[in-house]
């Protein structure tokens, strides 16, 4: 059985206020979550990957959107951490906006149909443009997962 | 010099062939690979809103749009492998006019398209801004 994106959204991955101004920096900072709980045995290994993929893909998927993601045998299971950036980082989205909701997957290397399954609910759900304007006002986590959880179940 | 490619596709089912063809196509070239795909008209969850979706029928649509998703981050995956640099949109609407739009836009040098996926064969052949290849089926070039 698939799991949900609530499920597998790590709360203490969920940072409101992301401190980072650019791509790098803010996927070490989403990366340090996982690192602490334990779900990913090298980080350097695991941002390595993710990088690999920023430089071949647009994980900017548009409307202030990106979702940053890695299959690889640095994560032990699969989780997504959140955060949210006031000033907007450059993902190379392909309408040129500024990323300000930023969802990093990270996926074992053998799960590649969870791992897809979950990018695609994920950038259908935060398509959505109560989606996206529920997660830039949230003051809360518990907000953050009311909201997904809101638009997962419809 | 190809250094552009738009795949554009619409049918879940009909896709791998299309799409392996194509990320070797870039990889030779080291192209950029744009992938399209066209959901039926309205099928676009972004405009539709919360009340709507409750319905049977939206619930629908909203799976139409995953499983698209689905088929462009399998398609993502492949050229990953193939150090392809990809970028995935999800368009709807009338596609010739799209297409069009969507050549201009990034200035794409060459267009596959999957004769399944085009509702306008005819009319792409004769008015296609650039170079157009056709896949007659998924297994035939």
């Amino acid at each position: 059985m698939l799991k949900k994106v609530s499920e597998l959204l790590l709360r203490p991955a969920v940072i409101l206020k992301l401190n980072g101004r650019e791509k790098s920096a803010v996927i070490t900072e989403l990366t340090a979550p996982l690192v602490t709980e334990g779900l990913v045995t090298s980080q350097e290994d695991f941002i390595a990957a993710i990088m690999r993929r920023e430089n071949l893909e647009s994980t900017g998927i548009g409307f202030g959107v990106a979702i940053p993601h890695a299959r690889t045998n640095a994560i032990r299971e699969t989780a997504i951490a959140f955060g949210r950036s006031d000033t907007g980082v450059d993902f190379s989205s392909l309408d040129g906006k500024l990323s300000h909701l930023i969802f990093l997957i990270a996926a074992p290397e053998a799960l590649k149909r969870e791992y897809i399954w979950t990018l695609a609910k994920l950038s259908s759900l935060l398509r959505r443009e109560d989606v996206r304007n529920g997660l830039l006002n949230a003051r809360t986590v518990d907000e953050v997962y009311a909201i997904i959880e809101q638009y997962e179940h419809l | 010099m190809i250094q552009r490619i738009l795949l554009a596709i619409n049918d879940p089912t009909r896709f791998r062939t299309v799409a392996r063809w194509t990320i070797e196509l870039a990889a030779s070239c080291s192209a950029h690979l744009l992938v399209v795909y066209f959901l039926p008209d309205g099928n676009l969850m972004a405009n539709i809103s919360q009340t709507e979706l409750k319905n049977k029928k939206n619930r629908k649509n909203s799976s139409q749009e995953e499983i698209a998703w689905q088929v462009l981050y399998h398609i993502e995956d492949e050229a990953f492998e193939q150090n392809v640099r990809i970028s995935l949109i999800i368009e709807t609407g009338e596609q010739f006019e799209r297409l069009k739009e969507l050549c201009n836009s990034y200035q794409i040098d060459l267009l596959v398209v999957s004769a399944e996926s085009s509702q306008n064969v005819e009319k792409l052949i004769q008015y296609s801004p650039k170079p157009v290849i056709f896949f007659k089926s998924d297994k035939e070039v």
